[in-house]
């Protein structure tokens, strides 16, 4: 539905003045552009949860509808979008603050090995089922480990080292300085790898080579 | 160099931050520690890893429910703003000739005033009805205009576009028009010449219409009905300039007889505000919209509690509450009562009460459909322990 506008040359600044004039065909674009990466963030955020993620997808886009309005051209669209998204489930975290329990989509177990979703097991590209399983194992480990990180640091690390944002956009999008955000950055990489070292990622990831 | 400080430069190693010196000592130590190798592979990885959480995608359907939806609220505000002026196209003319009227109506009481046609009294009568009429106009306007910033969830919305409709439907009902305006003021004159000074001001046969008004819509307000003898307050402060040159001595007694009026409406419509949920059937339709915002606050309030006894495993306390919730008067918004549903939820299957589980949880649905995929979900896990 929305691969053909994604080729389209306009920049996100611009669809957002179409779209702010009632073009709605200019917020698909954008909905296609960003959804992914959107979704990505609140769902490594919110621990993994898919209801909850499209949930607070579907919230975050409904409120850039809504407060198209508020937007100025002279931001960058990708800051004020994930600021949107940022706030949304920073809320839903506080708010909800673990309350939903686990649901279909969590690990299968806790034994070593099994730590998979089974979400993650039904993927399948061109790479074997063995390799896809395997990676998907030590990216698990990984992401399972990041939930133990706080919110703040968590938030920097997904936007800068999953979505690739830069530090003064990160800097936007969490209401903070840069210097703050680079410390953030710092301790999230050195915290995760402490939580890591216990669990064999590791030994893990130098395998997925081998394999 | 120690591993520490090695450690601290990894970042902006990979970020290419750091200066030819600093570079060169860092690789410099890289070279010569197996230990500071090891650290920069693992950091190496983390990174690389969490790169690779690529194909991760929201599903398509998500995507076509948010666009519509968008498409739908887009097209219902373009609507909305062609629907007001345009569907009755019979009101154009209408509209016309009212304009017209009251431009040559404006320019002829000017012509006759610069022609010294009218009388005096007339004359200061007519610019002193301009003057008093655009300043209660402007202050109901800045009344209408009024932010409420702090409410804040869906309920709460709702009550303030409930609010607003009141407010809008109050402009246009108790903005007299100017001939009517005019007819008030004479017969203020007249009554407050006979020292019946407040015979048409007492408003109530206003505040009587307004409760009607406010009844039929479901929401009855004595904030309103006091905001509302405030404008009139107004369209009063007027009429008793122009009286206080012939009955000064009235005016103490009409100031203090109205602001105890309008004090005992205040007491009225204040009360127990937030402080509790179980309120009488008989109180709930005299509740403001700043009263259910209070209330909704408590209720949250309440909500947070009756969570946290559930994390803190006391299931039973916390179902006792949450049903307590449940059946409060005023009823608990939807987004409320499905909080508390799930709350219910986890403690049913926490007691390993499946089939309470599963009903509370078909409660939840039929109230929040459009969340239905998130307590099928719910459902199917109830299913799975059950089956255990």
């Amino acid at each position: 539905m929305f691969g053909f506008l994604k080729k389209s040359n306009i920049t996100d600044e611009e669809a957002m003045g179409k779209f702010q004039k009632g073009d709605t065909k200019c917020f698909d674009l954008l909905l296609g552009r960003h959804s992914k990466g959107v979704y990505r963030f609140i769902y490594r955020m919110v621990g993994g949860n898919i209801m909850n993620a499209e949930d607070i997808l579907q919230e975050v886009f409904i409120k850039v509808s809504e407060n198209r309005m508020n937007y100025s051209k002279d931001k960058k669209f990708t800051a004020w979008l994930y600021r949107i998204a940022r706030n949304h489930t920073i809320d839903f975290l506080r708010k909800e603050s673990y309350r939903m329990h686990s649901s279909l989509d969590k690990n299968i177990g806790n034994d070593e090995g099994a730590n998979v979703t089974y979400l993650e097991l039904v993927k399948s590209d061109d790479k074997t089922q063995d390799e896809q399983v395997h990676s998907n194992m030590v990216r698990e480990q990984l992401f399972e480990k990041m939930k133990g990180l706080k919110d703040e640091y968590r938030e920097v690390f997904i936007l800068r080292e999953i979505e690739g944002l830069k530090f003064d956009e990160i800097a936007v999008i969490t209401d903070s300085n840069v210097n703050t955000v680079k410390s953030r950055h710092r301790y999230a990489f050195k915290e995760l790898r402490e939580l890591l070292l216990s669990t064999g990622f590791f030994d893990e990831y130098k395998k997925t080579g081998e394999v | 160099m120690d591993i520490k400080q090695f450690e601290e430069m990894i970042i902006d190693y990979f970020e290419d931050n750091l200066s030819a010196f600093e570079k060169s000592s860092f690789e410099e130590r890289l070279n010569n520690s197996e230990e500071c190798r090891e650290l920069l592979e693992q950091y190496r990885s983390i990174r690389e890893v969490s790169a690779s959480d690529q194909d991760l995608t929201p599903p398509g359907e998500v995507l076509e429910r948010i666009s519509e939806h968008v498409k739908q609220s887009v097209r219902q505000e373009k609507k909305s703003i062609y629907e007001r002026w345009f569907k009755f196209p019979v009101l154009a003319p209408v509209f016309a000739v009212a304009i017209i009227a009251m431009l040559w109506i404006s320019a002829g009481e000017d012509y006759l005033k610069n022609k010294n046609i009218l009388p005096e009294s007339e004359r200061s009568a007519s610019s002193e009805f301009r003057s008093d009429y655009k300043a209660s106009a402007r202050k109901l306007n800045q009344k209408v205009a009024m932010p409420e910033e702090e409410l804040q969830d869906k309920e709460v919305d709702k009550v303030q576009a409930a609010g607003k409709r009141e407010r809008k439907d109050r402009v246009s009902t108790s903005v007299p028009t100017p001939s009517a305006f005019l007819k008030k003021k004479q017969e203020y004159t007249a009554q407050s010449a006979e020292g019946d000074y407040m015979g048409e001001f007492a408003s109530a046969p206003l505040r009587q219409e307004t409760e009607n008004k406010d009844l039929q819509k479901g929401v009855k307000s004595d904030d309103l009905l006091t905001e509302n003898n405030e404008e009139f307050a107004d369209l009063k402060e007027a009429g008793r300039d122009n009286a206080n040159e012939e009955k000064p001595k009235y005016e103490s007694q009409v100031t203090d007889s109205d602001k105890g009026a309008l004090k005992s409406e205040t007491v009225k419509s204040s009360g127990t505000i937030g402080s509790s949920y179980s309120r009488n059937a008989t109180t709930t339709s005299s509740i403001s919209p700043s009263e259910r915002v209070e209330i909704s606050k408590g209720y949250r309030k309440e909500l947070n509690e009756i969570v946290t006894m559930q994390h803190k495993g006391d299931c039973e306390d916390s179902l006792e509450r949450s049903q307590k919730l449940l059946e409060a008067d005023p009823e608990p918004s939807v987004s409320i009562k499905t909080d508390l549903y799930v709350t219910q939820g986890a403690c049913f299957m926490e007691l390993e009460q499946y089939d309470n589980a599963l009903a509370v949880y078909e409660k939840a649905k039929e109230l929040t459909p459009h969340k239905s995929h998130f307590f099928n979900g719910r459902i199917k896990e109830v299913y799975i322990k059950q089956a255990k």
